[in-house]
This record gives C-alpha cells, sequence and structure tokens, in this order.
C-alpha cells in the first residue's frame, strides 16, 4: 500500500456537550493535535477534526485496521470520543470519519455503504434519486458514471469520484508549530561537549530542514544537555536575526557552550528549533556595508573567549552625573542604522581616561594649584579651570566628595585632575 | 618599445592607486579605505579628537566600526560630544593586553564589513609595544586590501611604520582658555597636523573646540 491517510472527526451531537467531545472541549483538540503528532508529522487540521498522513506505518504497526485500533486506543486513553477512519484516498477518510461512528477501515476498491446526503449532494437532485429508488452509495455506484455526469453535468463528477475513492483532497499540513526538537541518547557518558560536535551538527541539520518544510527561519534555539548526575545543563541561544545557517549555528553552540562548558558527563542532547519569520533583506543600493549579522555575531562571541564576556559591546550612556557616567552592554550588537539628522563635523576635544588613575603630588600655594607630579609626567601647572564636582548618587555615602579640575602644563598637556577625600590623581588626558 | 617597459614608473602606479581604490574625505582630510593609517602624536596632541571625528562620520553614515580600546581609555561621552553613533560602534576592550587587542583586531578585520576599526594603542609602556612583530601591521595591510575598512591606529609613537599607507603625525600649537581669575574653562585645543605618509611638507592648523556637558 502507498499511501494511507487517517482521520479523527467529532462524533456525532449529544443533546448534553459532555467532556471530551471535540466540538466543545478545547482541550480535547489540542490533546487530538499531539496524538496525530504521535502517528505522523503531516497534518492538517480539519472542521471538527484532523487528518494525518499514516502511510508507512504497516512496517511498525500493520494493517489498516491495526493501525485504526491504535489510534482508538490512544483515543480512549486521553478520553477523547471520537470517529475515526483510515482510507488510502484522503477525502475517503475524511468523508467516512465525518459519516460514520467509530472505527471505520476502507479497502482499497471495496466500497462501504454511505447514505446519499453524506455527499454534498444538492437536495433537488436528491429528492429524485429518492423517487428513483436510490438510497445510499451503493444504489447510486449501480448508475453508470457517464449517464449521471451527462444529466447532471461535469460538477457532478465529483461525487462519482467520491464514491469510487478518487476525491482530489490533497492533504495541506496547516497547523501552527511553534517548535520543532530532536533528541539524542548516547550509548555512554561523553565529558568533552567537542566530540559531541559531529552529532549535534547532524541534529541541527534535521530540525533546520524540518523548520524549512514549515516554511520558517530560527533566532532561537535550546540545547538541553542531561548529565550523568540526573541534571540537566540548558542553553538558550537567541540571535537578533533569524538564519538557516547550519554552519553558522554549530560555531555559535560550540562557541556559548565552550564558553559555559556542562559540569558533568553528557547522557543525552535535546534541540529545540523555535520558529521565526524569515529574514527580509531589502539593502539600498546605496546604503553603507556593515558586517553580515552572523559574522558579527561570531567574531563578537570568538573575541569574548579572549577578552571576557563583559568586555566586547555597544557602549551606552548613563543619564547620571558620575565619574565615569557609561557602561558597556555586552548583550547588545552594533546595529548600523544610518543617522537622520547630521552633527557639525568639528571636532570636539576628546578624554581618553588612565585605568588605573594615576596618582599625583599636586603642590597648592595660596588656594591655586601650582606644580603637578605623576609617576611618568610632572610639570608646573600653568594654566587650569574647575572645580567640578562628580558622584551624585545620593543614595550612596559618597555624596559630591569628588572634585575634579582641568589643568595644563607647562609642556602644553591637558589633564584631568581629580581629588578624592585628600587623595590626588589624574583620571584622564584631553586628546 | 620603450612604452612596453616591464617595471612601471612611480608617478604611474600613483596614478593607478589613486583610481583603483576608494577614499574617505572628513573635513580636509583624505583618507584610505583598505589600508591602515597611523595617527601619532603625544598626550593632548589632538589624536583622539580627529580619530572620534572620522568615526563619527561614518556611523553617522550607518557603517558600523570598531573601538579596539587597549587601555579601556575609551570615553563615550567624548564620543557623543563628537556626534559619534553609539548605538553602531562595538567597544572591545582589552584590559591593557596587547596580545588580545590584536587578535581582537584581527578577527574584526576578517569579519569584513566594518567601515573603520580603531585600534588605541596609546597610554601603553613602549617596552611593550616594541614587542608587536612589524609583520602583524603588514599582515593586517594585506587583509585590508581591497575591502571598504579603514584602520586607523593611535599611538604616542610611530608603530606600524613602512607598513601604514598614511602617516600623520599631530603636535600640540596651544590650549586656549576663556573666562577670567579663578573662573577659566578650556575652550579650544590647537594643533599642527603634519603629513608624514605622503611627505607634505606644510603642517595642516587644527582648530579642536572643548565642550562641557552642561553647555
Amino acid at each position: 500500500m502507498n499511501k494511507l491517510y487517517a482521520c479523527i472527526a467529532a462524533a456525532e451531537e449529544e443533546e448534553e456537550e459532555q467532556p471530551g467531545s471535540l466540538r466543545s472541549d478545547e482541550a480535547a483538540v489540542a490533546g487530538l493535535v499531539e496524538l496525530a503528532q504521535r502517528f505522523s508529522h503531516r497534518i492538517e487540521a480539519i472542521v471538527d477534526g484532523i487528518l494525518f498522513d499514516v502511510s508507512g506505518l504497516h512496517n511498525r504497526i500493520g494493517t489498516p485496521a491495526q493501525i485504526a485500533g491504535k489510534i482508538s486506543e490512544a483515543l480512549r486513553a486521553k478520553n477523547i470520543r471520537a470517529n475515526i477512519a483510515v482510507a488510502a484516498n484522503a477525502q475517503t477518510a475524511i468523508l467516512y470519519a465525518q459519516s460514520r461512528s467509530g472505527i471505520t477501515v476502507i479497502e482499497e476498491g471495496i466500497h462501504q455503504r454511505l447514505p446519499l446526503e453524506t455527499l454534498g449532494i444538492d437536495q433537488d437532485t436528491l429528492n429524485v434519486f429518492r423517487t428513483l429508488g436510490l438510497e445510499d452509495t451503493v444504489d447510486l455506484k449501480r448508475v453508470p458514471e457517464r449517464e449521471l455526469v451527462a444529466r447532471y453535468g461535469p460538477e457532478f463528477r465529483k461525487v462519482t469520484d467520491l464514491i469510487n475513492q478518487n476525491g482530489v483532497h490533497v492533504l495541506t499540513p496547516n497547523l501552527k508549530e511553534n517548535h520543532v526538537s530532536w533528541n539524542y541518547d548516547l550509548d555512554f557518558p561523553v565529558d568533552d561537549f567537542e566530540r559531541l560536535i559531529f552529532i549535534l551538527g547532524h541534529g541541527l541539520g534535521k530540525i533546520l530542514e524540518e523548520t524549512a518544510y514549515f516554511g520558517f527561519s530560527s533566532e532561537q534555539i535550546d540545547i538541553a544537555l542531561k548529565l550523568d548526575d540526573k541534571t540537566t545543563a540548558e542553553y538558550s541561544i537567541k540571535l537578533s536575526f533569524p538564519t538557516m545557517d547550519k554552519a553558522f549555528w554549530l560555531k555559535l553552540i560550540n562557541l556559548r557552550i565552550g564558553n559555559n562548558p556542562p559540569p558533568c558527563e553528557i547522557v543525552s542532547i535535546n534541540l529545540v528549533c523555535r520558529f521565526a519569520r524569515q529574514r527580509a533583506i531589502a539593502r539600498g543600493l546605496f546604503s553603507a556595508t556593515r558586517p553580515e549579522p552572523e559574522s558579527l555575531l561570531l567574531t563578537v562571541d570568538k573575541i569574548k573567549n579572549i577578552v571576557g564576556a563583559g568586555n566586547v559591546g555597544v557602549p551606552v550612556l548613563v543619564d547620571q552625573r558620575l565619574p565615569e557616567a557609561f557602561a558597556l552592554d555586552s548583550e547588545k550588537l552594533p546595529a548600523g542604522r544610518e543617522q537622520k539628522e547630521r552633527s557639525e563635523p568639528r571636532p570636539v576635544l576628546a578624554l581618553t581616561y588612565f585605568h588605573p588613575p594615576l596618582p599625583a603630588d599636586v603642590s597648592i600655594f595660596k588656594g591655586r594649584l601650582m606644580y603637578l607630579k605623576t609617576r611618568h609626567f610632572a610639570g608646573k601647572v600653568i594654566e587650569y579651570g574647575g572645580t567640578w564636582k562628580e558622584s551624585s548618587q545620593w543614595w550612596t555615602r559618597r555624596l559630591w566628595e569628588r572634585m575634579e579640575w582641568d589643568v595644563e602644563l607647562e609642556d602644553r598637556r591637558l589633564y584631568r585632575l581629580a581629588m578624592n577625600k585628600s587623595d590626588w590623581f589624574i583620571t584622564g588626558v584631553y586628546d | 618599445m620603450a612604452h612596453l617597459s616591464v617595471v612601471k614608473k612611480l608617478s604611474y602606479l600613483h596614478e593607478e592607486q589613486k583610481h583603483t581604490r576608494s577614499y574617505l574625505e572628513v573635513g580636509d582630510l583624505t583618507l584610505l579605505r583598505g589600508g591602515v593609517t597611523e595617527f601619532t602624536g603625544a598626550h593632548s596632541a589632538g589624536k583622539t579628537s580627529l580619530t572620534l571625528n572620522i568615526l563619527s562620520t561614518l556611523t553617522q553614515d550607518g557603517e558600523v566600526c570598531a573601538v579596539i580600546d587597549l587601555n579601556d581609555g575609551f570615553d563615550p561621552c567624548s564620543a557623543t560630544a563628537n556626534g559619534v553613533v553609539l548605538d553602531n560602534l562595538l567597544w572591545i576592550k582589552c584590559g591593557g593586553k596587547v596580545e588580545s587587542a590584536l587578535t581582537a583586531a584581527d578577527y574584526v578585520m576578517q569579519a569584513k564589513g566594518f567601515g573603520m576599526v580603531w585600534l588605541n594603542v596609546g597610554n601603553i609602556p613602549h617596552k611593550e609595544l616594541n614587542m608587536i612583530p612589524a609583520s602583524y601591521w603588514y599582515r593586517f595591510r594585506t587583509k585590508l586590501k581591497g575591502s571598504q575598512t579603514l584602520l586607523v591606529v593611535t599611538a604616542n609613537r610611530s608603530l606600524v611604520s613602512s607598513a601604514a599607507d598614511q602617516s600623520f603625525f599631530f603636535d600640540t600649537y596651544k590650549a586656549v582658555w576663556k573666562g577670567t581669575g579663578r573662573f577659566k574653562l578650556l575652550d579650544e585645543l590647537q594643533v599642527n597636523l603634519n603629513t608624514r605618509k605622503p611627505f607634505v611638507v606644510k603642517p595642516n592648523f587644527k582648530s579642536i573646540g572643548a565642550r562641557y556637558a552642561d553647555e
């Protein structure tokens, strides 16, 4: 048997709605999808039911009747009341599941009786058939198809096709999946994650392939590594852009897990690929060049490995009166956004900090700064501006305790001098 | 048959390079893209201010630039004052480790697509800088060739030497203060920009204005 479809449809309506009814119980509908996923990955949600492809299950379960039996068992276990039909034609499976209660297994070429009302024939034609003594599909099948088509038009061929199990419905997966997963249990525990890269690459290829099959891309992959001590090491890799580049994902996973390896031996790998809409690239012909997002992210991760995770990122200003009112956002990547309002191109005097600040000896005469000496340079102060008070954090005890001056030494060098309590420092140089 | 000489004339090569390579114009400065540019000068010579000015031009155009900050001395407030779009800037703090800074620069250039890479090696003892092999700079130059990335190296003294496509030396002329008595503010810094490579005799005078946060 080449193709085999199973359809689960809502059972006949009862006077009182009961739990487990596909028409009233949302949990039952969700359970139905979960159940279908155990048998197939090609699933189509139809009105009051579900259609799925069970081709190939004869190797694992057996005959179509046995497959229908398994589905019925699973339905009972979930306490869902529904009709089941298994047929070689998708439309036939839908027709019988919607028209017959219980389990119906349609063997190829063997016709089973159905009332004519289920075929979607208009009422006038049905009345004519009744007058002629045609009550069900078996009666209608006895009438030559050519004559029926000649009398009721080519549209009637759809009805005859339905009776002859030649329906044209094509199973179209339409479930809104939001992730695909892949699991692999290792034969023996592995302590070095790098040894699993080939296995991981294989799994990654599979889930990305499945994601592409659903027409999506991905910007998040979750990795759960079950460990030998019964714990799980979980990693979630989120990007700011969707990508399906397997080599890129693999490198990134390797870098991230390499940064924070699991504490003990790995026994199982689980990968979950979350769906995201595909990236739309619409760059202008004259837009500025910028690194590819994948390349930028990998580069940043490589550099983080060298200089530390907190030392690479985008600078951000802090809206406080602090000596160094800025921070580094290591979670952020440069956006490459064009500025609409452009500022003046004239250079402004910039400061470069000394880390750590240089301790200084300062000579003061009659309240004026006279001479400055550090380990690296010394000189007479010829001009200075200040005092600027810093540190406005009222919630700490260090309130306005730092004072700063801009000083010019005799060799025309400009420095920022700071006094904290009674200690003097050169915090930076104007350059 | 004289015109069929295998060896091209230097003037011909210069002319050829002028038309095949792209340049970035910032004010009256023309910088070569896909090459190494070196800014040298002592403290308060204005090299950081001018570099930030170049960065502002590029980041405002939407180009992604990188600052490889060897001594963690980069001041984002000064960058903002110069008009740098911080969102387009990748800041790499190297904690004074020369090797980390050079490796990071290597990775950034490998990534391709950066508008400018600023390698700031100022305020580092000469002894450590002397340990950088000259081959590194040639390696960078080869990597950048044909790309749109501009590598700017700022240092207190010349490091890149002959590997630099352009080399500028900054020299402080004077600092101008405004105000009287004890109430003085730094107004501007006047510097001379000497072009060493290609050699230009007359220095370029530049004035760098000071701006305070509350202004």
